[in-house]
């Protein structure tokens, strides 16, 4: 029975309501307060309506109507009601919940019931008005809802349910029936009956049984106001909605009528007040009647729904309406301010929410443009997440732990197929903007390119129109401002009080300042634009034209490009009348802001001039006081008499005399007259507008074919050709690994190469770099023109739409014999610029089967993800380095446009920082504070400071193992000490470096007197100070070493392929002709010659075995027993010969620990010939060349004199028995560190032995002379002075050795790093080519000119000599090595510790001091290995060398010399480099005047720059406090004394008292013999020859003092002299002297020290060590 | 792996080197080796050895089998440095020397219980042509002078490698 074109509408059931029905029938559909939603039906039999509603409401309408509430007559569109039903069904309470009660009964029937829900006044109380069609539906309904309400209510709901009144007039059967539902029933509701429902009828009592929350609220408020969105469009029927308590089909029809009957009807309701009562009551009963069904014809309900229905056009409105009375359009695009994009939205669509939203007359909602005002982007960025609340108040307190799933251990082994990264490279093409076959018409056409895309972006973006408008935009802004502010000016003055216009005077004053400010910003940049429109497009003119001259001259056309030029031209008159008023705005605002200008200038400048004249005249006050006050003097009268106050006055006057007068200011200039001011406006515009008439030139580029060539020139043709010829291709360069390659292929016309190919690209981690380069050649060779780095892209970057271009040039000069340009040479008119071009490509990680981004796992390198430039709004202005005020102070000023992308997020950082957390929405968002975590146990994570200072390569710690495991364990006090010493280190480091900067720069003066004073400070706390400051010294090295290493370790660390892999070498043409040599050579078994060793690398060292192999030849001139001695002092059972000279010798070498000893060779010349081998222990089993330097341990050689004493008493017994104990008498000992072996590979050599001073008991002074070595010392020149003789001569133990490491661990590579240095560049330069040229041809000789000083800086060797003024006495120390570090002579003093450069500085500059001609000399020694000598020239064939280390000297012909190679020569002015034939000392000619040397400066090198010696003018030496060194000396003989006890081990140590007294005297003298040895040997003071002097003065009066002990005991005694470093050293000498072996019987001992202080904190420490016993 | 006292922990390794494939090569040997990281000690078992010669067999399977076990325990306070173990295969070539025949190297598995491992091996390649002519000449081919640094993420840079068997 569907009635087609029946409209769905509301019923009243007041039509046919009954008077006995009156009190029951109250509302029906009431769906707001408003808006009554009625019940549509098509098929008027099933027309039901169940109404539900509140019956407080009810009775709110009632007392305040006084009457029964009717719903206003309003009908609503269906689909309305069906929103409203849905909406409520999301809602907790009864409409949701009988909604879905009737749903879930029938869940197969069509959704055939409409419901509505409106909520009043709370949420959990709310009226439901359900219509449905289906009575079988609306029963089940029922029996749903009644089982839901209470039971009071169900009889009730029973009884009516099937009673149905016809809703409507509409034919056919039709009932409603309306239910009410009070809030009591809800807290009752039992469960549905229905199985099916139960699902959602639990959901929906968990949402009934929950009270009220804030968040319903806000709901029921929004969708109230959602409701009232709906309902605003029809305004003026809201006030008469109330009054209408019931409507009938003829209200509908005509609303007119109906007010009429409304005022009847309310007498009714009054009648029914108290049974309308009984419904609000806890009882309601559901009211029901029938009513006839009526029917509206079509045509009415047509003009019904005009009257009542909005229909919004989809067609646009009227722009004016949109905007509020008064307001101008306006575009802030064309004022220059960005706009956003918006998101898309069809024409149709907008227009029709713009029309609905201008009928609700709502004209805020469009912004002054007249659009609709929206969000550039919905999107917000910021994701939010609503925590549950209970979590938000846990967030509040504490950051969130996020828990980690732990990861399978298989997803860690198979990541090697899963994690790496894919790559997609395509390189899309190649484009050539400069090129050396490019011909001239190439380059300009090149230009013209780059000009016109330069042209096209600047018209694409029209800065220059942009500008203009918004500067006619402010302009007329700022004209409106002034009439407002006129305006309002003659109005305040009429109407207002004063106060307010005060303020808004200045108000406008201010916004009239900002927009003249503004006004000239906006014009200046205008015309900076306007003018660089100009230029550009002359330009783009000139170079055309050009083009077109070359294509006419040559007759060829080389390019395809063609410009072509539109004119346009316009009205002259129109643009000069134009002209005219721009100019005069423009010269109008000139003056204007000049005249401004100088008003502010004038009125700056006569305040200015007030102060000053009031200073002026406070001056011209004080001169005339000062001059009464003169004259007063002169007369005589006294001024104390005017007391204090004239006193101050004095001294008022006299500073203010005192300070200079300001100048007075001067008259700012007068505004130009305004002709000036137009001929200047006049020039501007000439500069960046066209000139009236000109057309209006717009510019494209565009290709036309290339002629074919046919009578093309000749260099034209060759250019062709090789352009033909040519082959480019690009490489593909991942981690500067060649990847992949491009196919070559030749340059097409225009220097393009069209490439389009993809390279995939798999990689097992990030990329450190990613190059391609670009390669060209012609048949055979092949040059690189170009590489390109291009940037990683980011985790997340895959390949973009848009090619990329990167830029590239390269940088070779090539020049060309044809037409062809070339590139890179200067003067050219075409081919100056170098070959660039651009290459575009597309680059990202590609994306897998899901979607999912291949980049490798891990956080990307921190170069590689860098972010695309976006700051292009910034460019302009970079923002200040500073603080955050600082920078918000810019950004106020900058005021940058807010909605711009481009300034998106230095804004939101702007906002973040500036409202802390106060962001849109007022979620919280996840904050991690990843890393502060791990920070967090920096400073008690003590197993961690371990572990990393482990993995920094700390030498503390770089060798431990097994940390352990829990941080109680690990022990504190070493990394304390740990770090404090590090501290202390550092600070003692930049100490010791300040002072060489200070020497170094000259002024040595001042830091050398706080040197000093340091000095003393050290000094003052001897004794156990001494210690610490050797600990604190070798720290210092230590640390310097470290930062050395630290500079060029990146460069050391890497090992090459030769450390990794062995492989069999390269056989080249030297190799194999030797090798065939070989095979012709004779044989000659019987002298075997050495065949070099293959070299091993250290990195493979670690499992070899490495032994250290020494060769012990043979000894020369060892001293023999003295038969005088031995016969009265030694008693007789001597073994060996008969010979009184006789003695039995033997070498032991000790190196870590392991002693080995050679058998025993007979005679002062003895020959071992035997081999020690011992094993070798890298630290940590690292044999690395960095672990290998730090070995610092020694080879000791003694050599011993065996003694064999027969201990047999019975001679009957000697036949058959033998009874012997050994004594081994210590004759010289020999120390050879480590790393001299370690660099020089091997060791091979006589050396001398350091013996001890004096040795009793033993002589060789009567054999020497028949020595045949001694005869070639005497062959010496004889010309040497008597004095040097005996130090030249053999009067030394020698020492033949060979000492290598099997296999040979390869020396350490020397520094290739750069080094910085202070000294001008040219002359390091200098010295680097220098350096190179000499090496090249004596590749065995080391060359330098620079080297290291303690700041790690390079200066020139010159600058470290200089004449230095010795102190009184000077004795040079003996001490470890620096490394490769160069002090100068006053840090050398300072550290008492450096090595033979050192010592060799310091002793040269004394020479020169000295008047002495005297060089550095560098060159290879033993045992030293790289070394430096001094040699003094002492006649004008002889010279000297001096050994600085030990104080020796000899002549460099002497055959034992333990310098082996003379490299160069260095003196104050110059260095010479040797490039003799040979390079061994005898055959080296050491003048440097002659041909055999090289000069570093002048002979065609470089003027000797001048540059200041690194040396202090004089050293500051504190004499050491004789007190002090009387302690130290106590405690050092009691120390030894312990130590020899303890040595002594079981046995017992007598000590005889007297010989102790006796040595002690003999000791003290030794320094004073050696002293005044020496200085009869020389004029220098140094000690020269020590040990042979002494022997010599064996005889020495002092001896007699000996000789009573020595009638009453055998005396065998050791001198052992050194220069004090630590006490250990000492005890360690002492040891090494091997007295404390002796067993014999009743021995004793005697132990004396002597200490002898030099400037300097120097100590010559004298050790006497003697065994006696007693003489039977 | 079982903790033995608070400050220590244990590593057990007990396995078998079982069989391998190789391309070329006949009478194959392997030696084994293990590295470690500092913290880490040794407390009984071999860190080294060297293995039988097996010859390949005769099935299409064409394996050599080894059967070799491998026993040895560490202790250890520190996970980093975890070992591995590192395998140098060597074989005849035509002429009879004993050449390189491939590297592999493996951590020692994280969990505990079985685990099997396919290793793939590699050997250096010559760095040039002529090396290659001259070192299969010569039967002294390149390798590695301290296998341990496969175990190495350092100084690999250089190195060209050539895969070969598993």
């Amino acid at each position: 029975m569907t009635r087609p074109g029946c409209f769905p509408r509301c019923v009243d059931e007041n039509g046919v309501r009954t008077p006995a029905h009156s009190a029951r029938v109250t509302q029906l559909a009431v769906a707001g307060t408003h808006l009554p939603r009625g019940l549509h039906h098509r098929d008027p039999g099933l027309r039901n309506c169940l109404s539900c509603r509140q019956g407080e409401n009810i009775a709110r309408h009632r007392t305040r109507r006084g009457t029964l509430s009717r719903s206003p007559e309003q009908p609503a569109p269906v689909h309305r009601c069906l929103e409203g039903a849905q909406r409520s069904y999301d809602l907790p309470g009864h409409a949701g919940m009988l909604f879905a009660a009737l749903q879930g009964c029938l869940p197969a029937a069509p959704l055939f019931f409409l419901c509505h829900a409106k909520v009043l006044s709370q949420v959990n109380t709310r009226p439901v008005t359900i219509h449905c069609r289906n009575t079988r539906l609306l029963q089940q309904a029922i029996t749903g809802f009644k089982g839901m309400r209470g039971r009071d209510v169900e009889s009730q709901a029973e009884r009516e349910a099937t009673r149905f009144f016809s809703a409507t007039p509409l034919p056919g059967p039709a009932s409603q029936q309306v239910l009410q539902a009070g809030s009591e029933g809800q807290a009752v509701l039992p469960g549905p009956s229905t199985a099916g429902e139960r699902k959602r009828a639990g959901r929906l009592r968990k949402l009934i049984t929950r009270g009220p929350t804030r968040f319903d609220e806000a709901r029921v408020t929004s969708r109230i106001q959602g409701e009232e969105f709906f309902t605003r469009v029809w305004p003026e029927e809201q006030h008469t909605a109330p009054s209408s308590p019931g409507f009938s089909l003829w209200d509908i029809l005509s609303p007119s009528k109906s007010q009429e009957k409304k005022d009847g009807e309310e007498e009714d309701a009054e009648g029914a007040e108290g049974e309308s009562h009984a419904l609000v009551g806890p009882h309601p009963c559901p009211p029901t009647r029938s009513t006839p069904a009526v029917y509206v014809p079509l045509h009415l309900r047509r003009i019904h729904q005009q009257s009542t229905l909005f229909l919004p056009s989809a067609l646009p409105s009227d722009l004016r309406s949109k905007l509020e009375e008064g307001v101008s359009v306006r575009d802030p695009l064309e004022e220059g301010l960005y706009v956003g994009e918006k998101p898309f939205l069809t024409p149709a669509n907008r227009n029709i929410v713009e029309n609905r939203l201008l009928r609700q007359n709502n004209r805020h909602w469009f912004s002054e443009t007249g659009s609709l005002e929206r969000l550039n982007t919905p999107i917000n960025e910021q994701f939010y997440h609503h925590l549950p609340p209970h979590l938000q108040e846990a967030q509040n307190k504490e950051p969130l732990t996020v828990f980690m799933e732990p990861q399978p251990i298989e997803s860690l082994q198979d990541c090697d197929e899963g994690t790496g990264g894919v790559l997609d490279l395509e390189l899309c093409g190649l484009h050539f903007t400069h090129h050396p076959l490019f011909s001239p018409e190439h380059v300009l056409a090149a230009q013209l390119t780059q000009d016109y895309k330069l042209y096209k972006q600047r018209v694409n973006l029209g800065a220059t129109r942009i500008l203009q408008a918004k500067l006619v935009v402010l302009r007329q802004s700022l004209a409106k401002l002034r009439e407002a502010g006129d305006t309002t000016n003659q109005l305040s003055q009429s109407l207002q009080p004063r106060h307010k216009t005060a303020r808004e005077e200045l108000d406008v004053a201010r916004r009239l300042e900002i927009y003249r400010r503004e006004v000239k910003a906006c014009r200046e940049e205008a015309n900076v634009e306007a003018e660089k429109d100009r230029q550009l497009l002359t330009g783009l003119l000139r170079t055309w034209r050009s083009i077109k001259d070359l294509r006419h001259s040559s007759r060829v056309h080389a390019t395809s490009i063609r410009l072509l030029i539109r004119k346009e031209e316009g009205d002259r008159a129109e643009e000069e009348e134009q002209r005219k008023v721009e100019l005069e705005e423009e010269v109008r605002e000139v003056l204007e802001e000049r005249q401004q200008e100088y008003e502010a200038q004038s009125k700056r400048y006569e305040k200015e001039l007030a102060e000053w004249k009031a200073e002026h005249k406070k001056r011209k006050e004080a001169r005339r006081r000062q001059e009464e006050r003169r004259k007063a003097a002169e007369e005589g009268s006294t001024p104390d008499a005017q007391g204090e106050e004239a006193l101050i006055q004095v001294a008022q006057d006299d500073t203010l005399l005192a300070s200079p007068e300001p100048p007075r200011p001067s008259r700012p200039p007068k505004p130009p007259p305004k002709h000036k001011v137009e001929l200047e406006v006049l020039e501007v515009f000439s500069r960046t507008r066209k000139p009236p008439g000109e057309p209006v030139v717009s510019l494209e580029l565009t290709q036309t074919p290339l002629p074919e060539l046919h009578n093309c020139p000749d260099p034209e043709k060759k250019r062709r050709q090789a352009v033909a010829k040519i082959h480019v291709w690009l490489r593909v360069l991942v981690n500067n690994k060649l990847v992949t390659q491009t196919s070559s292929t030749t340059l097409g016309a225009d220097f393009t190469l069209p490439l389009g190919h993809t390279f995939r690209m798999a990689l097992s981690s990030w990329p450190r770099s990613l190059t391609v380069e670009v390669v060209e050649g012609a048949s055979l060779r092949q040059t690189l023109v170009a590489s390109i780095t291009l940037p990683i892209p980011g985790c997340t970057a895959t390949t973009k739409d848009a090619p990329e271009v990167a830029q590239f040039s390269g940088s070779q000069v090539v020049s060309h014999s044809h037409a062809g340009v070339g590139c890179g040479q200067v003067g050219s008119q075409y081919g100056s610029s170098l070959t660039t071009g651009e290459l575009k490509y597309k680059l990202g990680w590609a994306t897998g089967a899901e979607g999912e981004v291949l980049a490798p796992l891990g956080p990307p390198p921190t170069h590689a993800a860098i972010p695309p430039s976006s700051s292009t709004a910034l460019k302009w202005v970079a923002p200040p380095e500073g603080g955050v005020a600082d920078t918000r102070q810019w950004l106020q000023e900058a005021r940058l446009d807010p909605n711009d992308p481009a300034n998106a997020a230095l804004i939101a950082h702007l906002q973040k920082s500036a409202g802390g957390r106060s962001v849109r929405g007022g979620g919280h968002y996840l904050e991690f504070e990843g890393v502060a975590g791990w920070e967090g146990g920096r400073g008690g994570g003590v197993r961690l400071r371990v572990l990393e200072l482990r993995d920094q390569g700390e030498p503390l710690y770089r060798d431990a193992r097994l940390v352990p495991a829990l941080e109680t364990q690990v022990l504190r006090d070493p990394l304390q000490n740990f770090e404090r010493r590090t501290r202390e280190m550092e600070e003692e480091a930049e100490a010791v470096v300040a002072v060489g900067d200070g020497g170094g720069s000259g002024d040595a003066g001042a830091s050398g007197d706080g040197e000093a004073e340091r000095v003393k400070e050290v000094g003052e706390g001897w004794g156990a100070e001494l210690e610490q400051r050797w600990e604190r010294v070798e720290g210092l090295l230590a640390s310097l070493r470290r930062r050395l290493q630290l500079r060029y370790s990146p460069e050391s660390a890497a090992p090459v392929l030769e450390d990794l892999v062995r492989e069999e070498s390269i056989p080249d043409i030297g190799t194999l002709g030797s090798s065939l040599a070989a095979v012709f050579r004779a044989r000659r078994p019987l002298r075997p010659t050495r065949r070099p060793r293959d070299r091993v690398r250290g990195a493979a060292l670690t499992d070899q075995h490495v032994q250290l192999i020494v060769h012990v030849a043979r000894a020369f001139n060892v001293p023999v027993r003295d038969p005088q001695q031995q016969q009265d002092s030694l008693g007789g059972g001597v073994g060996g010969g008969g010979d009184g000279g006789c003695v039995r010798t033997l070498v032991e070498v000790t190196f870590q620990r392991t002693t080995r000893s050679t058998s025993v060779a007979e005679g002062p010349n003895p020959t071992w010939n035997q081999q020690l081998s011992f094993p070798f222990r890298a630290p940590n089993d690292n044999f690395s060349p960095g672990s290998l330097q730090q070995v610092r341990e020694d080879v000791f050689l003694h050599l011993y004199d065996q003694v064999t004493q027969d201990l047999l008493d019975d001679p009957r017994l000697r036949p058959s028995t033998l009874h012997h104990r050994l004594h081994h008498r210590w004759l010289g000992s020999l120390t050879i560190p480590f790393s001299t072996i370690y660099a020089n590979a091997k060791i091979e050599g006589t050396f001398a032995l350091e013996e001890p001073v004096m040795l009793l008991g033993y002589t060789r002074e009567h054999r020497a002379a028949h020595l045949p070595a001694s005869s070639s010392s005497s062959s010496s020149p004889p010309n040497t002075p008597p004095g040097h003789l005996p130090s030249t001569s053999l009067a030394t133990t020698h020492l033949s050795l060979y000492i290598t490491l099997e296999p040979s661990l390869p020396p350490p590579e020397p520094l290739k790093a750069q080094f910085e240095s202070s000294e001008p560049e040219e002359v390091v330069s200098a010295g680097r080519e220098w350096v190179a040229a000499l090496a090249s041809r004596y590749p065995r000789r080391r060359f330098r000119t620079h080297v290291l000083d303690l700041s790690g800086r390079l200066v020139c060797l010159t600058r470290y000599l200089r004449p230095l003024p010795p102190p009184q006495e000077l004795m040079c120390q003996d001490s470890a090595a620096t490394g490769d570090i160069w002090a100068n002579s006053e840090q050398f003093l300072t550290l008492l510790t450096g090595d033979e450069e050192e010592h060799a500085v310091l002793l040269a500059c004394f020479f020169l001091h000295l008047g002495k001609t005297a060089y550095l000399l560098l060159g290879s020694g033993v045992p030293e290995g790289e070394t430096c000598y001094v040699v003094t020239r002492e006649s004008d064939a002889d010279w000297l060398v001096w050994q600085p280390s030990t104080g020796r000297c000899f002549s460099p012909r002497h055959p034992f010399t333990p310098l082996h190679a003379v490299y160069q020569l260095v003196s104050q002015d110059n260095i010479w480099g040797n490039v003799q034939k040979y390079d061994d000392p005898p055959r080296v000619s050491l003048d440097v005047g002659g041909s055999g040397w090289r000069p570093f400066f002048g002979r065609g090198g470089l003027r000797d720059p001048g540059l200041a010696s690194v040396q202090p003018p004089r050293l500051t030496l504190p004499l050491p406090d004789p007190a002090q060194v009387k302690e130290l000396q106590e405690r050092l003989e009691l120390s030894l004394r312990d130590a020899f006890m303890k040595w002594r081990g079981t046995n017992r140590t007598t000590w005889n008292r007297h010989a102790i007294k006796v040595l002690r005297k003999l000791v003290e003298r030794m320094e004073e013999t050696r002293t005044t040895a020496a200085a009869t040997a020389a004029p220098h003071h140094h000690p020269s020859g020590s040990s042979s002097s002494s022997l010599r003065h064996q005889h020495h009066p002092n001896h007699a003092l000996l000789a009573a002990i020595m009638k009453s005991h055998q005396v065998c005694g050791v001198c052992v002299h050194l220069g004090y470093s630590t006490a250990a050293g000492v005890v360690a000498a002492v040891h090494g002297a091997g007295v404390h072996l002796t067993q014999a019987p009743g021995v004793e001992f005697a132990l004396a020290l002597h200490l002898h202080p030099y400037p300097g904190q120097v100590l010559s420490v004298w050790v006497y060590v003697a065994a006696l016993v007693q003489r039977f | 792996m079982s903790v033995s006292s608070p400050s220590v922990f244990l590593l057990s390794v007990s396995g078998q080197v079982e069989a391998g494939r190789f391309m070329g090569g006949d009478n194959l040997h392997f030696n084994y080796c293990f590295t470690a990281g500092q913290d880490w000690e040794v407390v009984s078992g071999l860190e080294e050895c060297v293995s039988q010669t097996a010859c390949c067999s005769d099935d299409e399977r064409q394996l050599f089998v080894w059967n070799f076990p491998i026993d040895i325990t560490y202790k250890s306070t520190n996970p980093f440095g975890w070992p591995q173990i590192i395998l140098s295969v060597y074989g005849t070539d035509f002429f009879g020397n004993i050449v390189i025949v491939g590297y592999a190297a493996c951590h020692v598995p994280l969990t505990p219980g079985t685990h099997t491992r396919r290793l793939k091996t590699f050997v250096p390649e010559s760095a040039s042509t002529i090396q290659k002519l001259m070192s299969w000449l010569t039967g002294r081919r390149p390798e590695f002078l301290n296998p341990k640094i496969i175990a190495q993420g350092r100084g690999r840079e250089d190195l060209t490698d050539k895969g070969e068997g598993r």
